[in-house]
């Protein structure tokens, strides 16, 4: 589903990631765990094109991410749900509102918004919440919501970039289970996070960075012809 | 039918920016409709020049004086068979005379003093230098009454005020771009966890852009209706009444009816506040908006 071949990135004097190979199957789930400035969240950037590799490649399904072309972003984030640490709620949508908000700029129907959010919102068990502002949700809740707006399209591709961030610890672990619940639905989900209880807690697939490079993957795969 | 979803769509998102913009939107409308009002005033007037200048065509004169001694019918017949000439009209002494007392209300003290007149026609205005200096050989003439050069001076005076108010208005409308340009960038910002979710969930560029795009339209198509309003105004309050003082001042009748021309001046109107719009709105898009 995702490879990453030799990936670096530089920001001025700092490298961000340097020489990645990575791997990732369809229907995984993977953690990315490493402290802050380890690279977690220019891997995600790099992942969605919100940024560009300076070397290497990447490839989602069968898009060349990194020499794909300006025009052709929109269809590449299309096939993927993205969810941030902030969560990025419009304050003066509701949740149902939120959720529906992209599908009505990519042109769906009423009435399949209607299915889709109403199924998005229940799968996140926010159904009952779901014409509540954010101001009225708590921080878990919203979260949710966040994801709910993520899978709304039924994406194959879930990058969390540290979800949990912003959350007590007793909601990080719902919103992971939450995530393993997708995953299990058959999407491949990559998160990032530093929160070592849940990456002990939930047993998946870790790949650590630190400085830019991947030092350790505890369920790697061998991949022919890649050089580390 | 989903393109047409999404135009729909992008229209109703582009009126939600323009309700958020709150009193902004009557800055921008009321600079840029004093803008686009400048501008077609200055179509209007030159429009109105224009048609006087051809009006001249038909009725330029000039009017010779005669000698007591002179035949004016002899000199009449003369001044006919020039190439130049179009009409020649006699008034008599005393026909002017009694003109001249009925019209100042004037009694008959010492006898009259004006002499025979000749009204001329002429066929062309560029012809009447060159009529005048035929006429001046003739004998029996004292005077010669005649403004040299109209037509070329009246040319000369539209093109300086058209080219004047051609200038000011593009300056105005530099700073109506700027105006614009500033409004659209803060909408942006005000707006730009909107755009970033739409450009991360794979939102066409079109979608995104296109909300702003038709605020700038909307800002040039009511600056444009409000310039209309204000030249209606201005054509049926002031410039009526202009015309007909200027009526009574000039000897020549003049038909300032520019009714056709005024459906074209607003089609002008509009279609340069929708363009200077649309085009400022759009660069402050590229400029502001990164996909």
């Amino acid at each position: 589903m995702i490879k990453l071949k030799n990936v670096t990135k530089d920001y001025g004097s700092i490298k961000a990631l340097d020489r990645v190979n990575l791997e990732i199957n369809a229907g995984e789930m993977a953690l990315v765990v490493g402290a802050s400035g380890a690279g977690k969240s220019s891997l995600m950037r790099l992942l969605y094109r919100e940024e560009k590799p300076d070397e290497g490649q990447i490839i989602i399904g069968n898009i060349d991410v990194s020499s794909l072309s300006h025009t052709k972003i929109p269809y590449l984030r299309r096939r993927m749900g993205i969810i941030f640490q902030d969560f990025k709620l419009l304050p003066h949508k509701t949740a149902f509102e939120n959720v529906a908000y992209a599908l009505r700029g990519l042109g769906a129907e009423e009435y399949e918004i209607q299915k889709r959010v109403s199924g998005a919102l229940k799968l996140v068990g926010l159904i009952d919440r779901a014409f509540n502002l954010p101001s009225e949700l708590s921080g878990g809740e919203q979260q949710r919501v966040g994801i709910a707006r993520a899978i709304v399209q039924g994406p194959p591709l879930v990058i969390a970039d540290e979800p949990t961030g912003n959350l007590d610890p007793a909601t990080s672990f719902e919103i992971f289970r939450l995530l393993e619940k997708i995953a299990e639905r058959g999407t491949t989900i990559l998160v990032s996070t530093h929160n070592q209880q849940i990456v002990q807690e939930f047993g998946k697939r870790v790949i650590t960075l630190d400085k830019g490079r991947v030092i350790a993957d505890t369920g790697s795969v061998n991949v022919p012809g890649f050089s580390r | 039918m989903r393109e047409l979803r999404i135009v729909w769509r992008t229209i109703q998102e582009a009126f939600s920016s323009i309700k958020a913009s709150g009193i902004s939107n009557f800055t921008v409308i009321s600079i840029l409709g004093v803008a686009l009002a400048l501008f077609g005033g200055v179509l209007q007037l030159n429009s109105s020049l224009k048609q006087i200048s051809q009006n001249l065509d038909s009725q330029l004169e000039f009017s010779v004086y005669l000698l007591d001694s002179a035949d004016p019918k002899a000199i009449a017949r003369e001044i006919s068979e020039l190439k130049q000439v179009e009409k020649v009209e006699i008034i008599s002494k005393d026909i002017a005379w009694e003109r001249f007392k009925k019209r100042f209300n004037f009694d008959d003290l010492s006898g009259n003093p004006l002499p025979n007149t000749l009204h001329i026609n002429i066929k062309r205005p560029q012809d009447l230098d060159s009529a005048v200096t035929e006429v001046k050989k003739l004998s029996g003439i004292e005077q010669i009454s005649y403004a040299p050069d109209l037509f070329d001076r009246l040319e000369r005076i539209r093109s300086i005020l058209f080219s004047f108010g051609v200038l000011i208005t593009f300056i105005l409308a530099a700073g109506t771009i700027s105006i614009v340009a500033n409004t659209i960038q803060l909408v942006i910002k005000s707006k730009s966890l909107e755009i970033e979710i739409l450009r991360l969930v794979g939102v066409d560029d079109w979608f995104i852009r296109g909300p702003f795009i038709f605020h700038g339209i909307f800002y040039g198509i009511m600056s444009a209706l409000f310039a209309i309003v204000f030249l209606l105004l201005f054509q049926k309050f002031i410039w009526n009444s202009f015309q007909s003082s200027f009526k009574t001042f000039l000897p020549l009748t003049f038909n300032f009816d520019v009714g056709s021309d005024l459906t074209v001046i607003f089609v002008i109107i509009t279609l340069t506040g929708i363009l200077v719009c649309g085009l400022s709105s759009y660069f402050t898009t590229e400029k502001y908006i990164k996909i």
